[in-house]
C-alpha cells in the first residue's frame, strides 16, 4: 500500500492507538489521526479525507460496526477502506462485519508483520462491479 | 520500535488502566445495587476487555488470561444468561485485587504473578453455567446469517472463510463498496427475512472531540506561572493605588480582574472530583467489616466536589485510615447494635461540600462514640498529660486527644488500625496541607470527624497583619474575628494572659513576644481571634492591613521547619512576608510570658 495514505485511527483506549500508531510507523505510515470513539470519528471523516480506517470494534458511543455501516452507507466514502480490530475470530461477529462491508479484521494483539500483511491483502481487491 | 518507546507505552497503559480499574471497583460496588442493569453490566465487561486489549500487546499474559476469564464472564452477564450473585460477586472482587496487584509488579518492572488457578477455574465455573443455557440462541443466529461459511463449523473464522465471505458479498476480488453492501444486506434479507436489516445510515451531528489529556508537569507549571502572575499583579496594585493616575489605576484593575478569571480557570482545570478518593470505600468498609465479624454501610454525599489533584492525591491515605479506625473501634458487632436497639447493619457516611474557599469533609459514624472522660484518664496514664493539665481541659479538648502521637483507644491493637500510622499522622498530613481536623463524639452514639482543606494548596487568602514593623501573612481561614484590644481587661490565668470576649475566656497570644521586637506601650494593639482545633486564641498584633491573595513559597534552608512558620510570600508593596501557622504558634509562643 502507498505509504502516504491518510490513516484514521479509532480506539477508546489511548494506550491502543498509540500502539496502533507505533506499529504503522514502524511499516512506514507516518500519515495518522485518532479519534478516540466512532462518533467522533465519523464528525472527523466529514471535515478530512481519509484512505484508510483502522477501527476497534468495542467502544462506547457508537461502535466499530456501526460507525462501518456509517461509512457503507454514504456513496462520498466509496473509496474508504476499514480494518477493524477485535479480540476474536467471532464467526458470527465477522459475518456482521463481511456484510456490511468491512475490508479486513485484524486480531488482537498483533504485531506490524501480521499488521502489513492484512493491508497488503487489503490493497489486492480494488472496488468495481461486482461479478 | 525502539525499547523506549515501548516504555512509553507500558506508562500509557498503566495510567489507563489505573483509571479503568479505579471505575471498575466503583462500577462493581453500583452493580450489587442493581444487579440486572445492562448498561452496567457492558461498562464492566468493556473496562477488562479494554484491559486485557493493551496487556496483549505489552505480553502481560497473566493480565490477558485474568481480564479475559472477567471479560468471558461478563459477556454472559450482560446477555442476561446468567445472573449476579454474592459468591460470583466476590470472585470478581478477588480478580480486581489479583489484577491491581499484578499491575503494581509491572509498574515496578517485575514480571506479574499470575492469578492463583483456583480463582481462574472459579470464574470459568460461573461461565460454564452461563454458557450451557445461552449456547443454543447464539448458534441459531450463527447458522442462519451464514449460509456460505459454514462449512468449518466452530466458532472461530479463519483467513480463508473471510476471504470467501467478500467474494460472496462483495463479488470475487473486489472490494465492499455501498451498492454491494446494500446488496448483501437486501439479500440477506431476502433469503431470511429473519433479523431487520440495519437502519440506513444517520449522520450523526458532528461532535468534536471535548477533552484531552495533559501531562500533569505541565498543569504545575502553569501554576506556578500563575502564581508569579498573582504577586506581579499585587505589586501593580500598591503602585497604582500610590500613583493616583486614574489610566493607569483602571488599567491595573483590568489587570487584576483578568488575573483573578485566570487564577480560577487553572485551579478549575486542576480540579478533579473527590469521587475518585471516595469510590473505594464501600468496598473497602464492607471488606473489613466482613473480617470482623460486624455489618457496615458506607453512604458517599457530593462526591462530584471538586478540589485540587494534589489534595485528592494527599487525603486519600487519611482517610482510608478514618474509615479503618471507624470500622475497626467505631461500629459495634451487629448482636451488640441489635441490644441497644439500633439497626445491625452499622452506618458510615463520607461527605463532602465546598464552604467558600475550604472543602470540608466529613467522616461519621453510628458507632459507639467515644467517652471524654476514659480519653482524659488514658492521656494521664500514658504520661503524656499532667493530671492538672487534664483536668482544665474542655470535653472538646478531651475528644482531640486522639490526635497526640501515642495515643490508642484500644487496649488491644487490632491489626486493621493498629498498622503503625496513628490519628497523629492523619493529623500532621492534613496540617501539612494547610488544613484541621476536628473530632466529635458522643458515646452511644457515634463519632464524626470533620476536616477542614483549601480549595488549592499554592494560593492562599491572607489576612496581612504587622507586627512592630514586620508584616506578617496569617492564614484566612481560621480567623473568626479582629477587634481592638483593651489593655485594662487583660487578666492572668495560669500562663496565659486572657480575655473575656463574648462569654468566653480567650487566650491571648503576643506576637510582638514571640518575635521579639519592641512595642511601643502607648500603641494601640488589635487582636485576631483564631480558630485552632476546637479552640479559640487571640493573637495579639500592631496593625491589621487586610485580605490579600498570597502565593505560598518555601522558606529558606534557615527558617524551616521552625514551630509558627509554613512559609514565605512577596506582599503588593514588594516586602517579604513570612506566612504564620496558627497551630504550631500556640505551641511555640502559647502563653510564654
Amino acid at each position: 500500500m502507498d505509504k502516504n495514505i491518510r490513516i484514521l485511527v479509532v480506539d477508546d483506549f489511548s494506550t491502543m492507538r498509540r500502539i496502533v500508531k507505533n506499529l504503522l510507523h514502524d511499516l512506514g505510515y507516518a500519515n495518522t489521526t485518532e479519534a478516540d470513539d466512532g462518533k467522533t470519528a465519523w464528525a472527523t471523516l466529514q471535515t478530512q479525507p481519509f484512505d484508510l480506517i483502522i477501527t476497534d470494534w468495542n467502544m462506547p458511543g457508537m461502535t466499530g460496526l456501526d460507525l462501518l455501516k456509517n461509512i457503507r452507507g454514504d456513496a462520498r466514502f466509496a473509496s474508504l477502506k476499514v480494518l477493524m480490530v477485535t479480540a476474536e475470530a467471532q464467526r458470527e461477529q465477522i459475518i456482521e462485519a463481511a456484510k456490511a462491508g468491512v475490508n479486513g479484521y485484524i486480531i488482537k494483539p498483533f504485531t506490524a508483520v501480521t499488521l502489513k500483511e492484512k493491508l497488503d491483502k487489503m490493497a489486492q481487491r480494488t472496488v468495481g462491479a461486482a461479478a | 520500535m525502539s525499547a523506549d518507546t515501548d516504555d512509553d507505552i507500558k506508562a500509557d497503559f498503566l495510567t489507563e488502566a489505573g483509571e479503568l480499574m479505579g471505575r471498575l471497583s466503583e462500577q462493581l460496588v453500583e452493580l450489587e445495587q442493581r444487579p440486572a442493569d445492562r448498561d452496567l453490566l457492558n461498562a464492566v465487561f468493556r473496562g477488562f476487555h479494554t484491559i486485557k486489549g493493551g496487556a496483549g500487546f505489552l505480553h502481560l499474559e497473566p493480565v490477558v488470561t485474568l481480564c479475559h476469564a472477567a471479560e468471558d464472564l461478563f459477556n454472559l452477564l450482560r446477555n442476561g444468561s446468567l445472573a449476579v450473585e454474592p459468591s460470583l460477586m466476590d470472585a470478581v472482587l478477588e480478580a480486581l485485587d489479583r489484577l491491581q496487584e499484578m499491575l503494581v509488579a509491572v509498574g515496578a518492572d517485575q514480571a506479574p504473578e499470575a492469578a492463583p488457578p483456583a480463582l481462574i477455574e472459579r470464574l470459568h465455573q460461573f461461565a460454564r453455567r452461563g454458557q450451557s443455557a445461552g449456547a443454543a440462541p447464539a448458534a441459531a443466529v450463527a447458522a442462519a446469517a451464514a449460509p456460505a461459511a459454514d462449512k468449518a463449523g466452530g466458532d472461530v473464522i479463519s483467513d480463508d472463510e473471510f476471504e470467501a465471505l467478500l467474494d460472496q458479498y462483495h463479488g470475487v476480488g473486489k472490494a465492499p463498496s455501498t451498492e454491494t453492501v446494500q446488496r448483501a444486506v437486501t439479500e440477506a434479507k431476502a433469503a431470511a427475512e429473519a433479523p431487520p436489516a440495519p437502519p440506513p445510515a444517520a449522520h450523526v451531528p458532528a461532535v468534536a472531540e471535548t477533552s484531552v489529556r495533559v501531562d500533569t508537569g505541565a498543569l504545575d507549571g502553569m501554576m506556578n506561572l500563575v502564581g508569579e502572575l498573582v504577586l506581579a499583579r499585587n505589586r501593580l496594585k500598591t503602585l497604582s493605588a500610590r500613583s493616583g493616575q486614574e489610566t493607569f489605576v483602571r488599567a491595573v484593575g483590568e489587570l487584576d480582574h483578568i488575573t483573578r478569571g485566570l487564577q480560577a480557570a487553572v485551579m478549575r482545570v486542576r480540579m478533579q472530583p473527590i469521587r475518585k478518593v471516595f469510590a473505594r470505600f464501600p468496598r473497602l468498609a464492607r471488606e473489613l467489616a466482613r473480617g470482623l465479624g460486624k455489618q457496615v454501610e458506607v453512604k458517599l454525599v457530593g462526591e462530584d466536589t471538586g478540589l485540587d489533584k494534589n489534595l485528592v492525591e494527599a487525603l486519600a491515605d487519611p482517610l482510608v485510615h478514618m474509615v479503618r479506625n471507624s470500622v475497626d473501634h467505631g461500629i459495634e458487632m451487629p448482636e451488640r447494635r441489635l441490644a441497644v436497639g439500633k439497626p445491625a447493619c452499622g452506618r458510615i457516611r463520607l461527605a463532602a461540600q465546598q464552604t467558600g474557599d475550604n472543602i470540608l469533609i466529613t467522616v461519621s459514624d453510628d458507632g459507639a462514640g467515644m467517652d471524654p472522660e476514659s480519653l482524659r484518664r488514658k492521656a494521664v496514664e500514658k504520661g503524656l498529660l499532667t493530671a492538672t493539665d487534664a483536668a482544665q481541659m474542655s470535653v472538646q479538648e478531651c475528644l482531640q486527644l486522639i490526635f497526640l502521637p501515642g495515643f490508642s483507644t484500644k487496649e488491644q491493637i487490632s491489626d486493621l488500625s493498629g498498622r503503625g500510622v496513628g490519628m497523629d499522622v492523619v493529623k500532621s498530613s492534613i496540617t501539612g496541607l494547610g488544613g484541621a481536623v476536628l473530632i466529635d463524639s458522643r458515646p452511644g452514639f457515634g463519632t464524626q470527624i470533620q476536616i477542614r482543606v483549601p480549595l488549592t494548596l499554592a494560593i492562599l487568602p491572607a489576612l496581612m497583619i504587622g507586627v512592630g514593623e514586620r508584616i506578617l501573612a496569617l492564614p484566612l481561614a481560621p480567623v473568626l474575628d479582629v477587634f481592638m484590644l483593651d489593655p485594662t481587661r487583660v487578666r492572668k490565668l495560669d500562663r496565659w494572659s486572657v480575655l473575656l470576649y463574648r462569654n468566653e475566656t480567650l487566650r491571648l497570644v503576643h506576637l510582638h513576644r514571640w518575635l521579639d521586637v519592641p512595642h511601643g506601650i502607648d500603641q494601640p494593639r488589635h487582636v485576631v481571634v483564631v480558630q485552632v482545633d476546637a479552640e479559640h486564641y487571640g493573637f495579639v498584633v500592631t496593625q491589621v492591613f487586610g485580605r490579600e491573595e498570597v502565593v505560598i513559597k518555601p522558606l529558606g534552608a534557615l527558617l524551616r521547619g521552625l514551630a509558627g512558620l509554613s512559609g514565605a510570600t512577596v506582599t503588593g508593596s514588594g516586602r517579604v512576608a513570612l506566612i504564620l501557622d496558627p497551630p504550631g504558634l500556640v505551641r511555640a509562643a502559647g502563653g510564654g510570658e
